[in-house]
């Protein structure tokens, strides 16, 4: 564990994990009364010349009474920061903090290492905990995206492009992506599935250059379609077939009720099936509501699991609780969930279907991600955090 | 080269199994059918041939043809003819003779379909329906709206209802082409189909209805993808009650009553032999069975389609 790392990568999950523990533990000393003594050594405030190797060595070295084992309770927040608690009077504490203020007394010993006493002043440890995680850290409201001033494809141009896609070889055009579990007590993530797709953007850029599919939602889904066929077509052979393992497919409904897929799922057998995740999108399901209908009683016959793609939080509020039963949901993490207030959180927390083992959390793109995705118990992750280097 | 269906017919053991799904309802449930059927081709032996009119299997044994005739009935509702062989062989062949015959379904392209829904005939593909309430008496309603295609691809179909439906409110406002739309029957409450985009897809922007909030104001019917976007959905209908129009959320399917709650809509869906679970206090039905009209549409608070 690198103790001086700003980086959030595969190892910030052990940060990640302290800070959820350091907040639970907050919370613990307020119900029980427990007294500590906590410093907060603020690394992520040590300026660039000291990260060097040798200075390095010399912070390590102040931190020293910390990182014996029996001491104190060491926590490393995301970001780089260490917490160390301790019962009263935790005289190791102040020897660090006098170690650190003589390496470094440019900056104020208040600021570097402030002090607190739990469980009078729990609410700052958990204020400081969450901004560690980012979820203080509330967007500006998103930019609606610039129209890219391109128009969009006449029907015939896009009836062109269909047939383009029928013979077109998508091998540089497939993107893969994990799927993983990240509890939090696991020190590694475990792959669940692989994300296979084809690539949208480029695929419109190279059979329609100059136009623009997003203006136009019914033809840009036209076109998906088309593209989600040719390559389960490329799929839909004994030998690839074999070769698909734990796959997650994100697949239009009107992809999926067609021969392509359908000739795979054949193709697949029972164990294959068994180890197929389809993900569709909720729209598909509001358009075609007899066809999802139909492919739910397929796959509950044909064993494998089927996941509403990209539900908007609210849609799912409106949904009666049966009607999802069975279903998974692959929500997509927005920086805006952290924003709003008590009321705001609640609502969307209530739109989150209790079964949380049945939600993927796609989008995680920071440690905010996976610390608003374990509050609510989710441990199912998409994203640059848990994706290894 | 296909192998003749007559000639494999002919070919068949005694004791095999002939198993015949009509080719109705969405192009999706045919699909299923026939990869399941394909399937019980390869586990029993046999051959699936892909008619116009339906799918035929000839299976040597009947087992996997039963098996896949029962799925199939379970998953689309409808369930498969089978016959044993060779004692079904006569009323198979002719089932399997007129199924080759059938037209195919027209394939069409997204520039024939656009061209079709500009250039048709208003007059044929803006449609106005009646509704009542209730056992008898006049109507109490009218609905324009696009005519159907019937197309057996709902994607294609919703793309036809996007671009039929602005071409209705377009003419609506149009003083030479309003009169080539079907007459409004004065004093009936107007549904009026819009497309996706709402009210803003019409060319004068939103088009007044009445007094705010009217929740027996007109009815404005939009499709039920609009609901993909929740938050764009409650600025749609806030703004349409504010110009006076109720707001009514087209299904086209009345299972899907059953799974969303959504307050102060009257839905609108294709009548069908039995009520849903979840009956809403608002409902149109569309479409009138003949002959056998269901009783529960006369249930109150449901307006259903008559005669015109």
């Amino acid at each position: 564990m690198s103790i001086i790392s700003a980086e959030i990568n595969l190892d910030g999950t052990a940060a990640l994990r302290d800070a959820m523990a350091l907040a639970a533990l907050a919370r613990d000393c307020v119900a029980s009364g427990v007294e500590r003594r906590v410093l907060h050594v603020r690394l992520s405030l040590v300026p660039a010349r000291l990260r060097e190797p040798r200075h390095e060595r010399l912070v390590r070295e102040a931190l020293a009474p910390l990182l014996r084992p029996t001491r104190a309770r060491l926590y490393e927040l995301p970001g780089g920061d260490l917490v160390a608690l301790s019962p009263p009077p935790g005289e190791h504490l102040d020897e660090v903090r006098r170690g650190l203020s003589r390496l470094l007394p440019e900056i104020p010993a208040d600021t570097l290492l402030p002090v607190l006493r739990l469980p009078a002043e729990a609410a700052r440890l958990l204020t400081l905990v969450e901004a560690a995680l980012g979820l203080d850290d509330i967007p500006a409201e998103a930019l609606p995206p610039t129209p890219s001033g391109l128009a969009p494809p006449s029907a015939s141009e896009l009836d062109a492009a269909l047939r383009g896609l029928a013979t077109a070889n998508l091998a540089a055009f497939l993107r893969r992506q994990g799927i993983w579990r990240l509890a939090p007590g696991d020190a590694q993530p475990t792959p669940l599935w692989t994300e296979l797709r084809p690539f949208l953007p480029d695929l419109a850029a190279a059979l329609m250059p100059g136009r623009d599919l997003t203006a136009t939602p019914a033809m840009a889904r036209r076109f998906r379609h088309g593209a989600e066929r040719r390559m389960l077509a490329e799929l839909a052979h004994p030998q690839e077939a074999r070769k698909l393992g734990d796959a997650c497919l994100p697949l239009g409904l009107g992809s999926l009720l067609e021969t392509e897929f359908l000739r795979l799922d054949a193709l697949l057998g029972p164990s294959g099936r068994a180890r197929l995740l389809l993900c569709v999108p909720a729209t598909d399901m509001l358009a075609d509501p007899a066809g999802f209908a139909l492919l739910r009683r397929l796959g509950a016959m044909r064993g494998w699991q089927l996941a509403l793609d990209d539900p908007d939080p609210a849609l799912l509020r409106m949904m009666r609780p049966e009607a999802l039963e069975g279903l998974s949901f692959r929500l997509r993490f927005a920086p805006a969930m952290l924003a709003g207030d008590a009321e705001a959180r609640a609502s969307l927390d209530a739109a989150l279907p209790e079964e949380r083992g049945r939600v993927i959390l796609a989008g995680a793109e920071t440690s905010a991600a996976i610390a608003w995705g374990w509050q609510r118990g989710i441990t199912r992750f998409m994203g640059r955090v848990v994706e290894g280097r | 080269m296909k192998p003749d269906w007559r000639a494999s017919l002919a070919a068949m053991p005694p004791g095999g199994i002939a198993v015949f799904r009509p080719a109705q309802g969405q192009r999706g449930a045919g699909r299923v059918g026939r990869a399941l059927l394909e399937e019980a081709a390869i586990l029993g032996g046999g051959q699936v041939f892909a008619f116009p009119g339906g799918d035929l299997l000839l299976g040597a044994v009947p087992g996997p043809g039963q098996r896949a005739a029962q799925a199939i009935g379970e998953l689309t509702g409808l369930a498969p003819l089978a016959w044993s062989l060779p004692e079904g062989q006569a009323e198979l062949a002719t089932r399997a003779e007129a199924a080759n015959l059938a037209p195919p379904p027209r394939a069409w392209s997204l520039a024939a379909l656009e061209a079709h829904c500009a250039q048709a005939p208003l007059r044929e593909v803006a449609r106005l329906t009646l509704f009542r309430a209730g056992h008898g008496g006049a109507p109490l309603a009218q609905r324009l709206g696009p005519a159907a295609l019937d197309l057996d691809d709902p994607e294609l179909e919703a793309m036809a209802r996007e671009w039929l439906c602005r071409r209705v409110l377009a003419a609506l406002t149009h003083p030479v082409e309003r009169a080539e739309l079907p007459a409004l029957r004065p004093g009936l409450r107007l549904i009026l189909d819009f497309p996706l985009a709402g009210p803003q897809a019409t060319p004068g922007g939103a088009m007044r209805a009445g007094a705010p909030n009217d929740p027996n104001g007109p009815i404005a019917l939009l499709p039920l993808a609009v609901l993909g976007v929740p938050s764009g959905f409650a600025r749609m209908a806030g703004s349409l009650r504010q110009s006076g129009w109720a707001v009514g959320l087209l299904a086209s399917d009345i299972t899907t009553l059953e799974a969303l709650d959504v307050p102060d809509v009257t839905w609108a869906a294709p009548i069908t032999a039995r009520p849903p679970a979840v009956l809403p206090p608002r409902l149109i039905l569309l479409g009138r069975p003949n002959p056998d009209p269901p009783e529960w549409r006369c249930a109150p608070g449901i307006l259903h389609e008559v005669e015109t």
